[in-house]
């Protein structure tokens, strides 16, 4: 990785404000992108992948508050900036794609004219030059008859359709970074599939950096240079998309490794993560939050950070006593 | 409009028919219940026995069975017959004919008040949340549905008539001593600006404010709190989280994305807002001596003069439904999946 | 269940010291309701002309009305007369409510569809014109007020109470009592009724404010309540005449009295929907 960072995120920490009490949604949280990178996010639902994406766009909801901890865009600190400057960086700078599309779909407007929204949002253009816009970023995504797409609403498309619109919206303003949150969950499995090759490959041929946050490894694995494994907001280990899946140091992700179900997998063989995640709102965490399901843990676990590990692959793991 | 099928329109039209047709069963039957005997009413001379009592039963056709009668009431209607009123000794046809467009008067400017006043309300509170507007918004939505019109109206009269001397006389529609314009629809602000009076035009409106604003208060808490909550309800949606990774601006958000998807509730609830202005149309009459059709309607039943109150109740209950018809194509306007069925 | 009862009652008022405080103004007026003509400094029916219309004084803290009545005591005395007519008409839609909505809604088929037109057609007309239609068909007393009030209200709850035994008629704990061998009777009695009471007495105390001032609505236009007796609906009528050259007290306490109540009602049931429903908090 010798080009400079796209996107670094440093020591984030993120926490909610509920009547439960605080939850701790993100602890100390580092990682960078450079430009044209693609990396995987995962981890089990409710491991703060989603609010790390979220935190990194500024789009976190009122009861979130960054507690610690930087983002930085192209060597810029951008967590503290307001809303209209952030306004300027979504679309042109990053993008975000999420699940459920047609949900993220506004209901009762025709999709030309949420595509034309975007794109005069960030460029003056006219209504027929966005008008043509649209219809040429509808072709992009290979939507078949662009020209009267422009008139549909979402109800009226299938679920791809919908999030092939979702990724022209995204791509409309040229980003160099887009997140995809979940992009494929709750569609069926070959449009899967041609969502994500339609994803990889305008990425390559923009030289987009993406971010894909999933919690199915084997999506990740087939998609992503690197891969950053969270574990109850925390980033437990991150490398190369095969170290970690070939020689991953941390017990959790070697747990969620071995979780993959492969060809040969049974019901009876189809092994996952024992214990669940810690309630963040307890004022009690482990200093490490996997110490209460690992099998392996030590009583420093608890009480101090673990440190930084190099592996020999080039995977990194946060972890008192990471495996081979 | 062209977007919604022809054939929800007629399906929502129907859909309406047996409402109607309920509403005409209805008032007969309250009719039927009502305590005196409508020909004991014509018959109250001395010179009346029970010989002409009983030939006025016959007239009137008191004396055939109750479906037959509702069959005679319902043709009367067909007709346009609602009956003659003991006080005014009109037609009530033609008195509420004459009425109604003062009502409406009264009725369309606290709504149009109500809801330039409401919606903003509502849309600038949910964009913030638990701020000092908010908690504002939040109390006027509590308090304002218990304030009742006739107490309000009266409180009004005393702050901007007694004290401040703003409002004209609270008992008029117009002024007695500025040259009146020709009826040509019976909206005195409408007639008055057709025919260039702008004196009593002038006059008209500020007798108007009063009412007006008694109504538009008594409206205003529905309005805003379905406002809030609809938009705080849409403010949350996927979508709009959508818009703002886009970086669509603020005001677009609030205006094309939230509040174009939170109107379904509002103008359902604005529908049903209007016909209750409708009903307490009555008391905001009585308190300013409105002469509208709530007022006729209570001067009758006060005189013990029944066909006049159920004529009003029938044309209350009519326009009733016809506005609810209107709200749900309104609906289906804003929303292109409520016209598909 | 008692227990269980004030415990919850105990949880719904604690989350929110507004609906505390609602709590407590609504025992107030109780009292005041019950011993309100102990409470009167004056006989609210003992007429002084010679000290007619006199604005607020520490004789009279609300004045005199146009008979020189003391308003004060007059207020004090009508809170029976408004919340007994009030609560009547809740209870009775409350009751009537539940029975019809229940019976039809676990029922369905076609008493289900029946009762909906007719709840249709009866929301189809303004409720207070409505309200004044049957006080004038039934007669101009003050039970038929609390006639009137019920009849406009019961749609609403005929509507809830249909909703709410629909979404449960297939629950687990309903399958379970039905396999255990109880009969219709018996699950929509002792299963479905207790599991949507506490919706329906919040709905009835949501619903007490607005039928407080229904009925004001019916006095204050000359139904039901006749003077000379203390109503508040009544007492600002009467002083409405008088709203115009300044002598604002005549209406102003009853008319206060009135938008007090309503809102203190109001309040207690917003909190109590919040506490059952924290969903629909707006």
């Amino acid at each position: 990785m010798s080009a400079a960072p796209l996107l670094e995120v440093r020591e984030l920490s993120l926490a909610f404000r509920t009547r439960g009490g605080t939850v701790r949604a993100l602890d100390r949280v580092s990682l960078t992108l450079g430009p044209g990178e693609t990396l995987g996010i995962v981890g089990e639902s409710g491991s703060g992948k989603s609010v790390l994406a979220y935190a990194v766009m500024g789009l976190q909801d009122r009861a979130g508050r960054l507690t610690g901890g930087a983002v930085l865009w192209r060597g810029r600190r951008i967590d503290r900036l307001g809303e209209a400057a952030l306004r300027r960086l979504r679309g042109p700078e990053m993008a975000m794609i999420f699940q459920s599309p047609r949900a993220a779909l506004n209901p009762i407007r025709r999709i030309g004219d949420q595509l034309a929204d975007v794109l005069r949002a960030h460029r003056p253009l006219g209504r027929a030059a966005a008008r043509a816009e649209a219809a040429a970023m509808l072709a992009q995504v290979r939507i078949p008859d662009p020209a009267a797409r422009l008139a549909a609403y979402p109800f009226e498309l299938s679920g791809g359709m919908c999030q092939r619109v979702m990724i022209a919206l995204a791509l409309a303003c040229a980003p160099a970074l887009l997140i995809a949150d979940e992009p494929t969950t709750g569609l069926d499995v070959t449009t899967q599939a041609a969502i994500m090759d339609l994803l990889r490959g305008l990425a390559r041929g923009r030289g987009m950096a993406t971010i894909l946050i999933t919690h199915d490894l084997g999506l990740a694995a087939a998609h992503c240079d690197r891969i950053a494994v969270m574990h109850a907001g925390q980033l437990v280990e991150t490398g190369p998309t095969a170290a970690v899946f070939a020689a991953p140091l941390h017990p959790y992700a070697r747990a969620l490794a071995r979780s993959v179900p492969g060809p040969e997998t049974t019901l009876a063989t189809l092994e996952t993560v024992p214990g669940s995640l810690p309630d963040l709102s307890a004022p009690d965490l482990p200093a490490c939050r996997y110490a209460g399901r690992c099998p392996q843990a030590q009583p420093r676990c608890r009480t101090e950070a673990p440190p930084a590990v190099p592996g020999a692959a080039g995977q990194v793991a946060r972890c008192w006593n990471p495996g081979p | 409009m062209g977007r919604i099928g022809a054939r929800y329109v007629v399906n929502r039209m129907l859909a309406a028919l047996p409402v109607l047709a309920g509403v005409v069963v209805l008032t007969f039957v309250l009719v039927r219940l009502l305590p005196a005997d409508p020909a004991a009413f014509f018959a109250s001379g001395p010179a009346m026995g029970p010989e002409e009592i009983e030939a006025l039963r016959r007239q009137l056709g008191l004396d055939r069975t109750i479906p037959e009668q509702l069959a005679i009431y319902v043709r009367g209607l067909l007709a346009g017959e609602l009956g003659r009123s003991l006080v005014t000794g009109q037609p009530v046809a033609a008195d509420l004919a004459a009425r109604l467009p003062a009502s409406l008067e009264l009725t369309v400017a606290a709504f149009a008040l109500a809801v330039a006043v409401a919606v903003p309300l509502g849309v600038l509170a949910a964009a913030r949340p638990g701020s000092l507007l908010d908690h504002l918004v939040r109390l006027i939505a509590a308090a304002g549905v218990a304030m009742p019109p006739f107490v309000t109206g009266l409180v009004l009269i005393h702050l901007f008539y007694v004290l401040a001397g703003w409002a004209p006389d609270p008992t008029s529609r117009s002024d007695p001593y500025l040259p009146s314009s020709p009826p040509v629809t019976g909206f005195l602000t409408i007639d008055t600006a057709l025919d260039g009076n702008w004196g009593q035009f002038r006059a008209v409106c500020g007798r108007l404010v009063l009412p007006a604003g008694t109504m538009a208060l008594f409206a205003l808490a529905p309005l805003v709190r379905m406002t809030r909550a609809a938009m705080l309800d849409v403010l949350t949606a996927d979508f709009v989280r959508t818009a703002r990774a886009l970086g669509l601006s603020r005001a677009r958000i609030l205006l094309v994305y939230a509040l174009r998807n939170a109107l379904v509730p509002v103008v359902t609830t604005a529908g049903m807002v209007l016909s209750y202005m409708l009903g307490a149309n009555v008391l905001v009459e009585k308190v300013f001596a409105w002469p509208g059709i709530g007022s006729y309607a209570l001067d009758a039943l006060v005189a013990s003069d029944y066909a006049p109150v159920q004529g009003f109740v029938l044309t209350v209950a009519a326009i009733f439904v016809a506005l609810n018809l209107g709200v749900d194509l309104l609906c289906a306007a804003a929303d292109p999946r409520v016209g598909l069925e | 269940m008692i227990r269980a009862g004030q415990r919850h009652a105990r949880l719904a008022l604690g989350a929110n010291p507004v609906t505390l405080v609602a709590a407590v103004l609504v025992l107030a007026l109780l009292l005041v309701a019950a011993f309100g003509p102990v409470l009167a400094p004056y006989d609210p029916l003992r007429t002084d002309v010679l000290h007619r219309l006199r604005p607020p004084s520490a004789a009279h803290w609300f004045g005199t009305d146009h008979l020189g009545r003391d308003i004060f005591s007059r207020v004090l005395v009508a809170t029976r007369l408004d919340l007994v007519i009030a609560l009547s008409a809740v209870l009775l839609s409350f009751a009537a409510g539940c029975a019809v909505g229940a019976v039809v809604g676990y029922s369905g088929g076609l008493p289900d569809r029946l009762v909906g037109r007719l709840v249709d057609v009866l929301m189809a007309f303004p409720l207070f014109v409505l309200a004044m239609a049957l006080v004038a068909a039934l007669g101009n007393e003050v039970r038929n007020i609390v006639y009137a009030t019920a009849i406009i209200n019961l749609p609403f709850y005929i509507r809830l109470a249909r909703a709410e035994i629909n979404r449960r008629r297939s629950a687990g704990y309903v399958q379970s009592a039905r396999l255990a061998g109880a009969g219709h009777a018996a699950i929509l009695v002792r299963v479905l009724l207790p599991n949507i009471m506490p919706v329906m007495v919040v709905q009835m105390s949501l619903n007490m404010g607005w039928a407080i001032l229904n009925a004001a609505g019916l006095s204050f236009i000359g139904l039901g309540v006749r003077p000379p007796t203390a109503e508040w609906g009544i007492m600002v009528a009467q002083g409405a005449p008088y709203a115009a050259t300044g002598q604002w007290w005549v209406a102003l306490f009853p008319g206060l009295a009135l938008v007090v109540t309503a809102f203190t009602f109001n309040l207690l049931g917003d909190g109590l929907r919040d506490a059952i429903d924290p969903r629909r908090r707006t």
